[in-house]
């Protein structure tokens, strides 16, 4: 692995978990692509990241996740729900997710609606613990 | 993982993976689980199946081994304790199903029920254009309390471990107060076989 730092290793199970949905993963929403791609995941770490017993973050830590679950709009700019509905599902389908550092559980789901940019998103919110790797 | 903070102690990150954390289900078998001669924890009788339970996500399922109560035994002049005794605690286990699911009635009120059917006036009811009769047809139970003996099997929110209990008395209780909860079978009970094994955390693989 390029990097042993406990964040990377985090993204990198989260990101390698993502990519079975077989679609593209980015840890952001892209500002410009090269070609269209009509479905994609976003992994992203919004909350805070804490330690779960005394003496910091070096025993096991908590936190939540996020997969945003983008897929392009219809001609008319409403929703896909066909493969919205199929991608999301896939998403689910991946938990729980263990990892080599981190547990990945409980996903919530929140359909977001438009993105202003002719997506729409499903926010998968989950439950992350680390393990040691 | 990476230490985020050195630590000059032993290592003890890897206890890390030994956490049980939130329940993904929880399964009940009647009659409990028997070990075999080689201490494998089987499922007690031929026809024994595995009930899924579902459970209240806010305190659903709790379980305590009981604390201990302590008695201290003085001198005159030392306030260490000379001799204490203790009490062992009361284990306690509380399951809190909200359905009323056929099959875990029949398990937990250890009857297989009274076939009920009941005759509604269809003035009662709505979207009854064109329908002559209502009727209302299901199990019906004793509303006296019986204890039963389950096995209980619950796997982590990872599904990476499984927590048992080999048995525990149980007795049902059927409580609806119109709040937001639904009617829930609560069933609460202690362990009835507290020997060796009584209840562990065990490690999940699979393998091809």
């Amino acid at each position: 692995m390029a990097n042993d730092t406990f964040l990377y290793k985090i993204f990198n199970d989260l990101v390698g978990a993502a990519e079975k949905t077989g679609k593209p993963v980015y840890l952001e929403r892209p500002k410009s692509l090269k070609s269209e791609v009509t479905q994609f995941v976003v992994v992203s770490l919004p909350a805070q990241i804490y330690g779960m017993v005394k003496g910091g973050l070096g025993f096991r830590s908590g936190s939540n996740g996020l997969f945003s679950v983008y897929c392009k709009a219809k001609t008319d700019g409403t929703m896909n729900v066909n493969a919205q509905s199929n991608l999301v599902q896939r998403v689910l389908d991946l938990f729980p997710i263990v990892g080599e550092a981190v547990e990945a559980s409980n996903p919530a789901i929140l359909m977001q609606g438009n993105d202003g940019y002719g997506y729409q998103v499903t926010q998968i919110t989950f439950k992350l613990r680390t393990i040691k790797s | 993982m990476a230490t985020v903070r050195k630590k000059t102690a032993p290592d003890n990150t890897s206890m890390q993976n030994n956490v049980f954390e939130g329940i993904s289900a929880v399964f009940a078998v009647d009659g409990g689980f028997t070990f075999d001669n080689s201490g494998n924890l089987s499922l007690l009788g031929d026809n024994a199946k595995l009930l899924e339970f579902p459970c209240s996500e806010d305190s659903g399922f709790s379980f305590d081994t009981g604390a201990p109560s302590i008695e201290h035994f003085k001198v005159h002049g030392l306030n260490a304790d000379w001799v204490s005794t203790f009490t062992p605690g009361d284990t306690e286990l509380s399951i809190e199903i909200p359905c009323h699911d056929t099959e875990i009635m029949q398990l937990v009120f250890g009857s297989q029920g009274t076939n009920i059917s009941i005759n509604l006036p269809l003035d009662a009811l709505k979207d009854t254009a064109g329908k002559t009769t209502a009727t209302a047809t299901g199990k019906g139970f004793g509303a006296a309390q019986k204890s039963v003996e389950l096995g209980l099997l619950i796997l982590d929110d990872t599904e990476k471990r499984l927590f048992y209990i080999k048995k525990a008395k149980l007795t049902a209780q059927v409580t609806f107060d119109g709040s937001n909860k639904p009617l829930c079978v609560v069933l609460s009970g202690s362990l009835s076989d507290s020997g060796d094994g009584a209840f562990g955390i065990l490690d999940i693989e699979t393998a091809a």
